[in-house]
């Protein structure tokens, strides 16, 4: 169940970001091809996507639990079977025209002559398909950049074997774990004073009532069952650390388009930054390898970093799903949230610089 | 005004203290309108492209977020935007310091590198290392470390001053648990225990109900609820933490009387059935365990008195 927790937690986003994105994005696709393309931002911003949705989902079926008093195993299926069935969906859509093209391919190779000349055309297809893949792609890693690769590629190890290890963890100020225990064990949300185990007698703020990164450590738990300090000491900190690593490795294409090895640089120093830099609770390396569970270190490795991706490459309904997912995580404690601080910032730039030109143009 | 000031400088200096990686970011934006004004790189644009480039949108927009995070009354609103619940570190903490950072230090590198070190491996391979050693010193690989080391009680948690790691909280935790299953004491356990066991009970089990939570001694925790503790529990955390330091050879003192008498009626007023002391004196252990059975008793109660990994558990009956 350990494994199929991991593919779960590695594989639905990416699904259900790619499955949404054909929607959210199809006028703007059709008009720019392109924008479909690798290099365009398109798996960092299927990944944010698919994140933001996850949580969204996950933020309905809370306040179902919360205001309607839904058990957490009627809420973790019902949210896992929506996940699932919706990356499904869209993994059918992505494999069910491979395998027509493939289907297609062989079929015209093997009907004309024997079976060794089916085969020598069909290799000769393969191959000028291969050599026609080959025209549109970046050319091979020098020795330099195979260095640069394997030096990151080093440290991104290290960090994932420390915070498997599940032995550098702060739960400081923090109920995480105490809240999805008395979830599990109640078979519901916020019945109980996760601390004590006994009744609420004043009860708890709404602020923190309707946040529903909890609910979703106890869905996982129960779909998987595995235990909580699994799901939320190691599994959901490793996979925040290499969340936040695909959305730098985004920002360094976007930021240096034209320059592979700049990009392997970018990326060893941002992981060279979150090495040196968890001196302070609320630095984003501390934040990531220390408190890759809570809200915050989220939305300081993937929300904020993809705001701004999302706003360099254009993808404006990704930054509004980014805005809505830090709401249903962290939003209460800091207003209406960085991520629409980040956007709107990132507006404001983009106002101040139609105006330059404009004044530019004039003159 | 001179509170948000205050506020502004504490921020600051709290950001500043221990690392430099505002300093590395200053460094950093200054770079990068050093090379934009100069032409090159930031600013090129290719003809008839209408949008900037992304590294000059960065540039900008980190620029602009610092501007208002340490211009007053920008600082002002951005203060109330965020309800002034946090400091200034918060806020700060908020700017794409890696990313701005990372991209600087890219881009300063590899102007170095194409300006000076392109004929030498010895001059890449030691450029590489000023520009590690600069990223590693501006930071602190070490400071949480012995936080996470030494473990992470507060200070207000113990007169004693005892701190463990993780890992050995954890133990002790699983060690109480383990004895109340083997022991078929298990079901509808009310724990009362001193701090250092009941700081991971409820993260191991969520069955196991506790006389009070970790936010007796984590004060943090006391925003995610309106409850609050009443005096008398306050004072059965104190008798509590003082004698187990004693139990345990830490200092504390072995305090029998009436703080004893009111803090195991608040335990049981509050629905304890289970009471664990550390058990690490022997014989020398001042009388409490005694004297504990004795007030249970006194009170109506049954008490079976069991030993084990460490600890008295005094498991309570009608």
């Amino acid at each position: 169940m350990e494994l199929l927790l991991w593919l779960w937690v590695i594989l639905v986003p990416f699904l259900l970001g790619k499955g949404a994105m054909r929607i959210l994005y199809r006028k703007e696709d059709r008009a720019c091809p392109d924008r479909g393309n690798a290099g365009s931002g398109f798996w960092c911003c299927a990944l944010c996507t698919g994140l933001c949705l996850e949580i969204c989902f996950m933020e309905a079926a809370h306040l179902a639990a919360v205001f309607w008093d839904c058990s957490l195993t009627r809420i973790a299926w019902c949210w896992g079977a929506v996940c699932f069935l919706c990356a499904l969906l869209s993994l059918c859509r992505e494999l069910v025209p491979l395998w027509r093209k493939r289907k297609r391919k062989f079929r015209r190779g093997g009907r004309r002559g024997n079976a060794l000349q089916g085969s020598a055309r069909r290799g000769k297809v393969l191959q000028e398909s291969g050599r026609e893949r080959k025209d549109g792609q970046e050319p091979p890693y020098t020795g330099a950049q195979q260095f640069l690769v394997i030096v990151f590629g080093l440290s991104v190890l290290l960090q994932l074997v420390l915070l498997l290890s599940g032995r550098i963890v702060w739960w400081d100020g923090d109920m995480t774990l105490e809240t999805v225990q008395s979830f599990l064990h109640t078979d519901a949300v916020y019945r109980v004073n996760p601390l004590t185990g006994g009744a609420y007698e004043a009860g708890m703020p709404l602020r923190v009532r309707i946040l529903s990164l909890p609910s979703l450590y106890a869905s996982l738990c129960r779909l998987f069952s595995v235990s909580p300090l699994l799901v939320i000491g190691k599994v959901i900190p490793a996979a925040v650390l290499m969340a936040a690593y695909c959305v730098y490795g985004e920002l360094g294409k976007a930021l240096f388009p034209e320059d592979r090895s700049k990009r392997w640089i970018f990326l060893l120093i941002v992981s060279i930054l979150i090495w040196a830099g968890d001196y302070r609770t609320e630095m984003d390396g501390f934040q990531l390898l220390h408190c890759g569970y809570r809200g915050t270190a989220i939305r300081a490795g993937i929300l904020l970093p993809g705001t701004l991706c999302m706003c360099l490459r254009g993808r404006w309904k990704t930054v509004l799903l980014c805005i809505a997912a830090e709401a249903c995580m962290v939003w209460t404690f800091y207003g209406l949230g960085a991520c629409l601080l980040t956007a709107a910032l990132y507006g404001l730039v983009c106002l101040i610089n139609r105006w330059r030109r404009k004044r530019g143009g004039r003159a | 005004m001179r509170e948000l000031f205050g506020r502004l400088l504490g921020g600051w200096k709290d950001m500043t203290g221990n690392g430099k990686f505002m300093v590395l970011l200053l460094g950093s934006l200054l770079y990068l309108w050093g090379i934009r004004g100069r032409g090159t790189g930031l600013s090129v644009r290719q003809p008839g492209e209408r949008r900037a480039l992304p590294g000059d949108l960065l540039l900008q927009y980190t620029t602009l977020f610092l501007a208002l995070i340490l211009f007053p009354p920008a600082a002002i609103l951005l203060d109330w935007y965020q309800t002034r619940f946090y400091d200034f570190g918060w806020m700060i903490a908020l700017l794409p310091m890696t990313l701005t950072i990372a991209y600087g230090a890219t881009r300063a590198v590899t102007d170095c590198y194409e300006k000076y070190c392109q004929e030498s491996v010895w001059k890449t391979a030691g450029l590489a290392a000023m520009a590690l050693a600069v990223l590693l010193l501006c930071g602190n690989l070490d400071t949480e470390r012995q936080w996470l080391d030494n473990g992470s009680f507060s200070e207000s948690f113990s007169g004693s001053g005892q701190v463990m790691t993780e890992e050995e909280k954890q133990i002790e935790a699983l060690a109480v648990l383990e004895y109340l299953e083997e022991n078929g004491a298990a079901e509808d356990v009310c724990l009362w225990a001193p701090a250092l066991v009941l700081d991971y009970i409820r993260r191991t089990d969520g069955s196991v109900r506790l006389l009070y939570g970790r936010n007796m001694w984590d004060e943090a925790l006391n925003a995610y609820s309106y409850d609050s503790y009443p005096q008398k529990l306050r004072e059965a955390y104190a008798w509590m933490e003082e004698s187990a330091s004693y139990l345990q050879n830490q200092g504390g003192s072995a305090e029998i009387g009436t703080a004893l008498e009111e803090s195991v009626h608040a335990a049981l007023d509050g629905g304890v059935n289970v009471i664990v002391l550390p058990w690490e004196r022997g014989e020398d252990d001042g009388g409490i365990p005694d004297a504990l059975t004795a007030a249970v008793r006194r009170l109506g109660y049954e008490v079976t008195v069991g030993k084990d990994w460490g600890y008295y558990f005094f498991r309570i009956g009608s």
